[in-house]
């Protein structure tokens, strides 16, 4: 695979998604629009993993030619209902339970991926309500840096697993998606530091706004709507699809790591800010990550015949640079 | 010496039965020659070969080891072969398997949504002495579209009863109209692929497994 391939597909990809998060978080006179920032992450990885399956895949159709197809297309519902989602923020437990519910239920519904029989398609459904009801609990107490560098971590783990599932276009999705959460997290960062000081009027801001100073964003219900959404599918697509050694387990570990930022505002922890439980909250996520990649290189090292991250290269060698 | 005279006219009267009845039989064998026969293909003795450009440099050789299906053709070539073939993707051989998962994958031959590929001939037309010029559905990624193989019939052997006959196809397929696409953009790997297509199938009674 050349670099310019992966400028291309991810490099670019990550770029539009860039274009749609940077000035929502950043120019104030966009940033204080209800739903423009609060959807801005969700439309920016949406609009990612869009553009990054058509640079390798080309256009969508629908019907899908394929059952994996049906990822750009569900990134496209995404990227419609995202602002929707942003609109209502903040509207109470009612409507955060039946947005969990509903896309759940939808993306459970329309995922049809080989192998997923109707239980696989139940919990597809069901880990997407419950990332979604964690992730946007969690959305409204911690600022997006925090966030965002967790899915920046899941993504990346996520591609190196479609790697070793020997599935190219959905690697290049996934670096494509961790690229733009990359994106999200620095903006968040320059946001926090010398970010507009923007009403707390904005449904984006954290509900306890005591706690954070006003530089502060976070990523709103459209956000975790998508981060809920396509983290599961991409996994689920890979263990589908997955011709390599990658287990179920693995696939779980990394998928469910962004539940793991839900430990982070237990009573207890919940008060503790600051730098050093800046990293604890991400360490949390990144535990089940450096798990299942231990796991996955570990038990291949042991196995001759299976893939090493060397090994892949060496594919890599043979298939693209002769 | 009447015993004598007994056996006579007894194997003079069997030689009348029998021989008749022989003949018929040749007869017939000989007639059933120029009738089209089921040969049931060989997974053994058959596979199929691919070769794609690969980074517009060399040309990259892949094959596919379980083929299956039936060619209906008449030994003595008066009509054209019909073949019925379905090919398992998982078989797909590189030499690296490594290389051989990738291609499984659903960037290319997604073996998992898709296990097989098959071809049915339609038509053909002569094209000379046991050559044949094929015409039918090619059906590869769920899509299936016409495609058209030079066939040489590269032999026929075997008696009244079981016979042996082998065929080569060549194919030239564009893969993207199959929705294959992988690195044809950018050209890091060829469009057109060519499929060369050895078969040997055994007609008579089926052998039981």
């Amino acid at each position: 695979m050349s670099f310019e391939q992966i400028l291309f597909a991810v490099g670019f990809p990550a770029l539009v998604g860039g274009i749609l998060i940077v000035p929502a978080w950043l120019v104030p006179r966009i940033r204080i629009l209800s739903g423009v920032t609060g959807s801005a992450l969700g439309v920016g990885l949406g609009m990612a993993l869009v553009v990054a399956f058509m640079a390798e895949a080309g256009i969508p159709t629908l019907p899908p030619a394929q059952k994996w197809h049906m990822l750009p297309i569900l990134a496209c519902g995404i990227v419609i209902l995202c602002p929707v989602v942003a609109i209502v923020d903040g509207s109470g437990e009612l409507g955060r339970w039946l947005i969990g519910i509903a896309s759940g239920g939808i993306i459970g519904w329309l995922a049809v991926f080989p192998g997923l029989d109707l239980l696989g398609q139940i919990l597809l459904g069901v880990w997407v309500g419950i990332s979604f009801m964690v992730i946007s609990w969690v959305s409204h107490k911690r600022r997006g840096v925090t966030v965002t560098l967790s899915s920046t971590l899941v993504f990346a783990a996520l591609s190196i697993l479609c790697m070793q599932a020997h599935f190219i276009t959905l690697t290049l999705i996934a670096g494509a998606l961790s690229a733009t959460s990359g994106i999200g997290f620095v903006t968040a960062f320059i946001s926090e530091v010398w970010g507009p000081k923007v009403s707390y009027a904005s449904p984006v801001f954290p509900v306890d706004e005591s706690e954070l100073p006003s530089r502060s964003l976070a990523i709103g219900w459209g956000g975790a709507f998508a981060l809920a959404s396509i983290i599961p599918l991409v996994a689920f697509c890979g263990w589908a699809y997955n011709v390599g050694d990658v287990s179920w387990l693995h696939w779980g570990l990394v998928a469910g790591a962004p539940l793991m930022l839900g430990i982070g505002e237990l009573p207890g922890l919940h008060k503790k800010d600051g730098f050093w439980f800046f990293l604890v909250r991400v360490g949390l996520v990144a535990v089940p990550i450096v798990l299942a990649l231990t796991l996955f290189f570990t038990g291949a090292s042991l196995d001759e015949d299976a893939d090493t991250g060397e090994d892949n290269i060496d594919r890599m060698h043979y298939m693209y640079q002769g | 010496m009447r015993i004598h005279i007994g056996r006579l006219a007894g194997f003079i009267l069997l030689i009348g039965v029998l021989v008749p009845g022989i003949s018929t039989a040749f007869s017939q064998s000989a007639s059933s020659q120029t009738e089209a026969e089921v040969f049931r293909l060989d997974p053994v003795h058959s596979m199929v070969l691919f070769r794609v450009h690969h980074q517009g440099a060399g040309q990259f050789w892949g094959r596919f080891n379980d083929v299956n299906g039936t060619v209906l053709y008449p030994r003595d070539d008066s009509a054209a072969p019909e073949f019925d073939i379905e090919v398992g993707v998982k078989s797909i051989d590189t030499g690296t398997t490594k290389l051989d998962r990738t291609l499984m994958s659903p960037d290319f031959f997604n073996g998992t949504e898709y296990p097989t590929m098959s071809f049915k001939s339609t038509s053909a037309e002569r094209t000379g002495d046991r050559s044949w010029k094929v015409s039918g559905d090619l059906t590869m990624l769920g899509k299936t579209k016409p495609a058209t193989a030079m066939i040489e019939v590269t032999g026929v052997r075997g008696n009244p009863v079981v016979a042996k006959a082998g065929w080569e196809a060549v194919f030239t397929i564009k893969r993207s109209d199959f929705g294959m696409n992988w690195g044809v953009e950018n050209q890091s790997l060829g469009d057109e692929v060519r499929l060369v297509i050895g078969l040997e199938g055994e007609s008579g009674p089926p052998v039981k497994d």
